[in-house]
């Protein structure tokens, strides 16, 4: 398998070559990307967190540096109790002086501390808000109460997130701060359920949204935020205290639920989300998500499976959604498989699965395939070629199989086996193999059953026939297509390799040149066991260069080599292997050693270089030798995409001459 | 030879966020060549692969724009989103069916130049045929040259469930490229 694994690889690695880029083509794309910069406006500063909190109108103080003399002495008129700051304290929404009242709480917020004193400062403003709600149900103001309700939401809601940043952090002010907030939303309830039972026309205003999200906070009935199981990108539509509306879906915002900056409407965002048993609560909702499409992601097991029409939902972790003609089904889960599932929102806050996958199902189907491979379709030889060979007939067959799993262990048996040596073998893929015969001048006339094993898979159906030398036959060496009926003409065989020997380990090219045969791209070529061939490339008829790895392990000594072109079996000549031992007399396998007489094959490669150290390189999956000869153009960091050309040394590895940026 | 600048990517992202022209021109310069390639090599089409690059700078463009758009992993960023656009396209024009090779330099040996050229042909019909995750994993490993790690940020998994799938993906293509009808040479 690995040689299958390094041909898949070697062949992916060339799919990396792309034709140039046009140069009008890309500098006319250049100059649209600086276009569209110009035409769009450059994105509003975003102020930090705490500012945000803060009235926006402060943001450019605190974005200039904050002049503090400045301010201060600004602060200390304002705050000095005297003056319009003081009357102020007392204006209603709409009355002229609100504004400088709301004017002083921004700038107490924007000069204060930290965030616990804008926390304390916080709950005295709520209070004045529930005070100024108050104050227009007096005066029967019912029109204005809409701005102190939303500045309250506001307010308390900012209150609620420094206490909640404080507990996550693990800040004890957290506590008190929040027995603070509990004994002021207490007050606040009480008041604002007053003003409500007290005048029926605030039944569905603002007071009583500011009331119900008191009474949620006070009770602590807040969501608490469940974890996440899903998300949900899109457009948000809307924010609230206690809901964010994205792609028209809605999320509760419980305490706890995180911000990754400050939403706004428009902006795309991203909603880690689970669904409790009332609707879908956010645990975070994420300013840096991916813009445009509505889309839900979830995984988790299958718990409910409906029909393909959209009438029966579907659900997984909570969520139901349908599933219709055009959901993209890549696999048929079962309930209790775990899916990863895409959906879009419907109206009526539906979801339509728009692709559903599990890893479950193409395990279990892959399991399943091949099982029933092994189970049901037993090996068998489907064609052996030639079927018939002479007495003192050396010939090479091919044999073909259906089912099979022809490998390095593989043996041909004829049965009965008396007469017939097999002399090589040489497995093509996993279900032909060529093997080498020698069939005895005395072998016994008749048909043998051909068989081949691997481990335990015994393939058998197909005869081999042994007549008697027809007059004109050779009786040795008869290389070729076997004694048939059928031979006419020249006989294709083997005429040379260049060259006819190599190292184990070593991987080299060879020129294999043939007379009167037809070499095409479908021709195999088999050295014999321990060899493998790579790839061939045809330059003719007659001529083909084969890529070949002598395994450490291959037999040594020479073997017959054999080129396939459909029936036509070309052989003739050998290949030696040689431990690859300087001695040359020796024929103890040494199969590290270097030999001599070897010469290093150049190779060329393009690739990433994925890492750099002193002594090499990792180029594109290949390791490559570094040495002071070497030759480094360009500077290529990692990242980079490089040419290589190296020296492929006897032992397989590759020593690089130089490298260079491939541009 | 000019010396290839070491490119901080935060510092690139900082700046392209602060809507500064040289950032975003260079990310643009750095990335697009190849965004092309990928695009490319999926689509086998140059006008739909310049088209990719377009529309895959004008969303990061626009959400940048917004506030929004990738706080780390640029690359990965912009590769989903060509990736995204790819499958768009898919969707539109069905999966390619033109051809995909091109002369690659080869050695002057048109015979084998021919074989390596079935292959590759061959190599990608099995890629067209696995699950679109196995063939983004092999795409930007082998085609892109990308690290696991890389891989991991673009397709938004672990590099677990990348070195999976793409174990998954490479025992599919031996499978359907040593037996059936595309069995390479």
């Amino acid at each position: 398998m690995k040689p299958n694994e390094d041909r898949l690889i070697q062949l992916l690695t060339q799919l990396r070559s792309v034709p140039p880029r046009s140069k009008d083509a890309a500098r006319q794309g250049r100059t649209q990307f600086l276009a569209q910069i110009e035409s769009l406006p450059a994105p509003a500063a975003r102020p930090a967190p705490k500012a945000l909190r803060g009235p926006g109108a402060f943001a450019w103080l605190r974005l200039a540096g904050m002049r503090a003399v400045a301010l201060l002495a600004l602060a200390a008129l304002l705050l000095s109790g005297t003056g319009v700051a003081y009357a102020s304290q007392g204006a209603l929404p709409n009355d002229a002086l609100f504004p400088v009242k709301r004017f002083i709480e921004d700038l107490r917020l924007t000069l204060s501390s930290d965030d616990a004193a804008d926390a304390r400062l916080l709950l005295g403003f709520t209070q004045q808000r529930v005070d100024e709600m108050a104050g227009l149900v007096a005066r029967q103001r019912f029109d204005d109460l809409a701005i102190p309700a939303e500045i309250y939401t506001d307010q308390l809601m900012q209150l609620v997130t420094i206490i909640v940043e404080y507990k996550q952090a693990g800040d004890p002010r957290a506590e008190d701060l929040l027995l603070a907030l509990i004994a002021a939303l207490d007050l606040q309830d009480s008041t604002l359920t007053s003003l409500l039972s007290s005048a029926p026309e605030l039944e569905g205003s603002e007071v009583e949204g500011a009331a119900s999200l008191t009474r949620s906070i006070a009770t602590q009935q807040a969501p608490a935020p469940l974890p996440a199981t899903a998300e949900f990108r899109g457009t948000l539509d809307s924010l609230s205290a206690g809901e964010a509306v994205v792609c028209g879906v809605s999320f509760s915002l419980a305490a706890g639920t995180e911000f990754e900056g400050i939403p706004q409407p428009g902006d795309p965002v991203k909603v880690d989300f689970a669904a409790g048993p009332s609707g879908f609560v956010a645990s975070k909702v994420d300013v840096e998500g991916e813009p445009e499409e509505c889309e839900l992601r979830v995984e988790g097991p299958l718990a409910l499976r409906g029909d393909l029409s959209g009438g029966q939902p579907w659900q997984v972790s909570g969520i139901d959604f349908f599933v219709d003609g055009s959901t993209d089904l890549r696999d048929d889960p079962l309930v209790g498989e775990l899916v990863q599932l895409r959906a879009i929102p419907l109206s009526g806050g539906a979801f339509l699965a728009t692709r559903i996958e599990s890893d479950a199902a193409e395990s279990r189907s892959e399991a399943e395939a091949e099982a029933s491979e092994e189970a049901d379709e037993p090996a068998r030889l489907k064609d052996i070629e030639p079927d018939k060979a002479a007495q003192g007939q050396t010939l090479s067959i091919r044999i073909e199989a259906e089912n099979s799993h022809f490998g390095p262990g593989t043996q041909l048996s004829f049965q009965p086996s008396s007469g017939i040596q097999v002399t090589s073998l040489s497995v093509l893929n996993p279900t032909t193999l060529v093997a080498n015969l020698s069939i005895a001048s005395n072998a016994a006339l008749g048909d043998r059953q051909v068989i081949v094993s691997t481990q335990g898979e015994v393939a058998g159906g197909e005869k081999l026939r042994i007549e008697a030398p027809k007059a004109g036959d050779g009786d040795e060496d008869n290389s070729g297509s076997g004694g048939g009926d059928e031979d006419e003409g020249g006989q294709a065989e083997l005429k040379d390799l260049q060259p006819d020997r190599g190292n184990r380990g070593q991987t080299l090219n060879v020129v294999i040149i043939g007379e009167d045969s037809h070499f095409s791209s479908s021709s195999k070529v088999s050295f014999g066991a321990g060899i493998t061939v790579n790839s061939i490339s045809v330059q003719s008829a007659t001529r083909l260069t084969a890529n070949i790895t002598i395994s450490s392990g291959a037999a040594l000594g020479k073997r017959n080599v054999l080129v396939t072109t459909g029936s036509e079996v070309a052989g003739g000549e050998q290949f030696e292997v040689r431990s690859g031992s300087s001695g040359g007399g020796s024929a103890t396998p040494t199969p590290d050693s270097d030999d001599d007489d070897d010469e290093a094959q150049e190779v060329r490669f393009t690739g990433v270089v994925q890492s750099i150290s002193s002594g090499s390189w990792k180029v594109g999956g290949k390791t490559v030798k570094i040495n002071s000869s070497t030759e480094i153009k360009d500077n290529p960091q990692v990242g980079d995409e490089v040419e290589v050309r190296a020296l492929q040394q006897p032992d397989g590895s590759l020593v690089a001459e130089k490298i260079e940026k491939d541009d | 030879m000019k010396r290839k600048a070491v490119i901080n990517e935060q510092t690139l992202l900082r700046r392209a966020r602060q809507w500064e022209q040289d950032a975003l021109v260079q990310i643009y310069d750095l990335y697009s060549p190849g965004l092309y390639r990928y695009a490319m090599r999926l689509t086998g089409n140059p006008g739909a692969s310049e088209e990719c690059v377009a529309d895959s700078f004008e969303r990061f463009l626009k959400a940048v724009q917004r506030g929004g758009g990738p706080r780390q992993h640029l690359q990965a960023y912009l590769y989903r989103t060509a990736h995204n656009w790819v499958s768009d396209y898919y969707r539109r024009a069905g999966p390619p069916t033109q051809q995909l090779e091109h002369d690659l330099p080869t050695e002057d040996d048109p015979g084998r130049a021919a074989l390596e050229r079935m292959d590759r042909q061959k190599l990608r019909k099995a890629l067209a045929r696995l699950t679109p995750e196995q063939r983004q994993v092999i795409s930007l490993k082998y085609l892109e040259g990308l690290a696991n790690k890389e891989v991991a940020a673009i397709i938004e998994k672990s590099v677990g469930a990348v070195k999976a799938l793409e174990q998954r993906g490479l025992s599919s293509l031996q499978r359907m490229l040593h037996t059936g009808e595309l069995k390479i040479n």
